[in-house]
């Protein structure tokens, strides 16, 4: 434990865990934010699904006795 | 190909981010009379500048969002405002931390401290405010009025917290008990003993040497442990030159005013850290750092915005 | 809108607010007693105090406090109850929104005036309050009262409408109130200590500014708040 405590091994102690903590965050972030992407995607996916078809109709002429 | 570019930037800002931790501890130098707590304001002054962009930013999104009414805007609003929050717990945690190691109390209403305390209070506020109003439309409204009301008295705080010029940690004069902005002022046919702090000081002599000025000050710490004699000294323009420290204490005394043919001096304590981004290394780390973590506010922020805005969406088509 | 009828308007609400508060006399007794209250507590508490350096900033402060609470519990009746007594639909048919704002600010000035009269002279009575320099300190209370309602009529209209109301109010208003409060605690201790103007100037144009920042932001947004 002496050794730990040891102002030249302790910066480097405090350095390793404060990049530990860092790449925990980092890799925390990084799946939240695929996470979140991926279900803007799919909400607006299904937005446009849900959108209702607007009814839509062709004319089309035609004279029944025709040549 | 955007996708890609997002992914290699998050990335980087993944290595920017270790480079910073690395060089904090490895590559700025240990500040004379800080030790390694020093090392702390790397991260410290970035998160207290985000807390204050982001609590801009989250007033901006409320401006536009009563233009708008869309509540994308309003979710935007509150995301910048939950980033600020957080970044203002960590500017508080790790200044009262600092301050603990080197002032030797978590706090004491320095102007900065009451600052950051009322950014934090009005982050609080804002969301006690959002979670008692039920209707949705009611709750953005009003949220984004105090949101914009609570900005504008931001600028009032300033004459609360009056900046110290020259110095780009806390003013050095509020945070030491019992010490005073002025100093003390000493006579060497008068009152020539007098406290600074719980601080006893003598003047022995006041003199002319060369172009500088020296007092030559005896200093008791509380209990009477210590004695030392100190001699800082002046420059012909009235700029303190040596700042010797107290014995045992990582305060240093100045010499603000002295007058050799009238035996009059006036001291005073300063904090150490004065002055320490003059190193050109610590100087490049501050900003590299202040602009990571501007990026990791920025990142965290579009994270929350999407999702809210996601959830946004998913009440709007439901109310449909 | 036409200027003349804005102030016909505002001086309708605020007649209006004045006949049903002396109907009731809600909010002036409960805001008198809890003066009254707080001014004897702090006073047997502490009794008689010692002339110090200090002194001055401790009457200051403790003035101040009992103020700002006292604004709490009072200041946001004028929009409560609106709400509670389900008269807010008429009156927003009623009057143009800004005529309700100003009416309802005029209102609580009258209000806490009142109350910062009740509570210095029972600071100079109870609490042994000298006031050396009597123009600047009345100066310094008005600039301060203004500033305390000019900060917190709109908070008023914004908690009105929310739940849990009463806690709501000292919660929103307090931080924005901070350096309201510290200036005018300072200012109103030089006051007392006989400071001279070229000293009591600089907290008296920083509350009125405060003031002015706050009536001018309000205007702007009580439409937004006002509105249904």
């Amino acid at each position: 434990m002496q050794v730990v405590l040891d102002a030249g091994v302790a910066i480097y102690i405090a350095m390793s865990v404060a990049l530990v903590v860092w790449l925990g965050v980092f890799i925390y972030l990084l799946r939240i934010d695929a996470q979140a992407k991926e279900l803007k995607r799919l909400v607006l996916a299904a937005h446009q699904e849900s959108t209702p078809a607007t009814p839509r109709a062709t004319v089309e002429h035609r004279t029944p006795h025709a040549q | 190909m955007a996708e890609r570019l997002a992914l290699i930037a998050k990335y980087a800002l993944g290595l920017a981010m270790a480079g910073i931790i690395y060089a904090m501890f490895l590559v700025v130098p240990q500040y004379v009379g800080l030790g390694d707590a020093g090392r702390i304001i790397i991260v410290h002054v970035p998160t207290a500048w985000v807390t204050s962009a982001a609590f801009a930013l989250s007033a901006i999104y409320s401006i536009i969002y009563l233009r708008t009414r869309s509540p994308l805007h309003d979710a935007s609003a509150v995301s910048a405002a939950e980033v600020g929050m957080l970044f203002c717990i960590f500017a508080t945690v790790t200044g009262a931390i600092f301050a603990e190691v080197v002032w030797g109390t978590f706090w004491n209403w320095d102007p900065r401290e009451t600052t950051i305390l009322v950014l934090l209070l009005i982050y609080a506020a804002y969301f006690a405010l959002r979670s008692s109003i039920d209707d949705g439309a009611r709750r953005r409204r009003l949220s984004a009025v105090y949101n914009i009301f609570a900005c504008v008295t931001m600028p009032f705080l300033l004459f609360v917290a009056p900046r110290v010029a020259d110095s780009t940690l806390h003013p050095n004069c509020a945070f030491l008990q019992g010490s005073k902005c002025e100093g003390v002022s000493l006579d060497l046919n008068g009152a020539k003993i007098s406290q600074l702090g719980d601080v006893v000081v003598e003047l022995k002599a006041v003199e002319q040497v060369g172009d500088m000025t020296r007092a030559v000050v005896e200093v008791r710490m509380p209990g009477l442990t210590e004695y030392a004699d100190l001699a800082p000294t002046m420059d012909s323009e009235g700029k303190a030159a040596d700042r010797p420290e107290f014995p045992g204490q990582s305060f240093r005394m100045i010499l603000i005013e002295a007058d050799p043919q009238a035996g009059t001096a006036r001291v005073n304590m300063q904090a150490p850290g004065t002055g320490l981004l003059s190193n050109q290394r610590t100087l490049w780390v501050f900003l590299a750092s202040n602009v990571t973590f501007g990026l990791l506010a920025l990142w965290i922020f579009r994270i929350r915005a999407t999702i809210l805005q996601v959830s946004a969406r998913l009440q709007t088509t439901e109310a449909l | 809108m036409n200027n003349s009828l804005l102030w016909r308007a505002t001086k309708a609400v605020f007649v209006r607010e004045v006949r049903s508060e002396l109907r009731s006399r809600q909010a002036l007794n409960a805001v008198a007693l809890f003066a009254v209250c707080s001014i004897v507590a702090v006073s047997i508490g502490l009794g008689p105090l010692n002339r110090s350096a200090e002194l001055p900033l401790i009457h200051a402060a403790l003035v101040w406090i009992v103020l700002l609470f006292a604004a709490f519990t009072a200041l946001a009746r004028v929009f409560v109850v609106e709400e509670e007594q389900r008269t807010a639909a008429a009156l927003r048919l009623a009057a143009p929104a800004h005529a309700v704002y100003l009416g309802k600010l005029l209102f609580n000035l009258v209000l806490l005036v009142a109350l910062t009269l009740l509570v210095a002279v029972l600071a100079v009575v109870l609490l042994r309050m000298q006031v050396k320099a009597p123009t600047a300190f009345a100066v310094m209370l008005a600039a301060g009262s203004l500033g305390l309602v000019t900060g917190t009529t709109l908070i008023a209209a914004i908690i009105a409408r929310a739940s849990s109301r009463s806690t709501l109010f000292a919660v929103l208003s307090f931080p924005l109130l901070i350096p309201l409060l510290v200036t005018a605690v300072r200012g109103t201790a030089l006051a007392l200590a006989g400071a001279g103007w070229d000293r009591c100037l600089a907290p008296i144009q920083t509350l009125l500014a405060y003031a002015v920042a706050m009536f001018v932001t309000s205007l702007f947004l009580f439409a937004t708040v006002w509105e249904d």
